[in-house]
């Protein structure tokens, strides 16, 4: 099955974006992931192991809604810190 | 850039607090004067994504001709270096995993690994946080079936540049 890759810490901080922000973000997604059950067992492995320059968002660590919302509107939050959970719960509640 | 945004951001923020009453048009203009705009720095972010995508894109199509699937040649992304129990293997310096973008198996061994990146981004660190991690026991991958394959000590991951 073809892995979808959603974002990568590696492409931001290869262009020189600021490590902590573009962790804090990746951390953020994980978590608020997780809160709304949105991830596999796989994504739950990669977030109890932390959010490190490794990371990536991609298909197998997400539930079909989780891609879903991933596919939909990941691309607008992607610079996504904590403050913005709301808009994406509201977003969620729309699938 | 995300300093950047967060920055403008809460600057928006409290610049909006002292104009609640203003029209919307009167906002805009005193907004107007900032040097950066927000849409910009969002548009970089994605850029940063669109860049990787499309070089990731130009390696996958390379390696699927290369090792054609009709020969038994399997292509896994995003792989994690782990132990021989299937856990991820962490670098006893920097507490950090190692994610590699391209690893291609054949009869359970890996025969390739490959890391995408830009002309000019340094993998110096990454590289050599590889190599502590193999020396820790991260000599495997697991594969879409949920097995492990097995990183002969001769394959290194290549980091494969584009523009």
């Amino acid at each position: 099955m073809k892995t979808i890759v959603y974002d990568k810490a590696a492409w931001h901080l290869d262009a020189g974006e600021n490590q902590s922000d573009v962790l804090n973000h990746f951390n953020f997604i994980m978590n608020w992931c997780y809160e709304n059950n949105l991830l596999t067992d796989e994504g739950e492995e990669i977030l109890e192991f932390g959010a490190d320059d490794s990371i990536s968002i991609h298909s197998r660590m997400l539930n079909e809604r989780g891609n879903l919302f991933m596919a939909k509107f990941y691309d607008s939050f992607i610079s996504a810190q904590a403050d913005q959970h709301q808009e994406m719960d509201d977003l969620l509640k729309t699938l | 850039m995300f300093t950047e945004i967060k920055e403008l951001t809460n600057s928006l923020a409290e610049l909006s607090k002292k104009y609640d009453v203003l029209p919307e048009r009167e906002l805009n203009r005193s907004i107007g004067s900032f040097p950066i705009n927000l849409d910009d720095l969002s548009e970089g972010i994605l850029l940063n994504k669109e860049e990787g995508l499309r070089r990731e894109a130009e390696v996958k199509e390379e390696l699927e001709r290369k090792y054609p699937e009709s020969e038994g040649y399997e292509i896994v992304s995003e792989a994690y270096l782990r132990d021989s129990d299937g856990r991820i293997v962490r670098d006893p310096e920097t507490g950090t995993a190692r994610r590699i973008d391209f690893v291609v198996v054949k009869d359970g061994k890996v025969i390739d690994s490959i890391e995408v990146t830009s002309q000019t981004a340094d993998k110096t660190e990454q590289t050599a946080k590889e190599t502590r991690i193999r020396e820790s026991g991260g000599n495997y991958i697991r594969t879409a079936d949920g097995s492990l394959a097995e990183f002969p000590e001769n394959v290194q991951t290549r980091i494969e540049r584009k523009k």
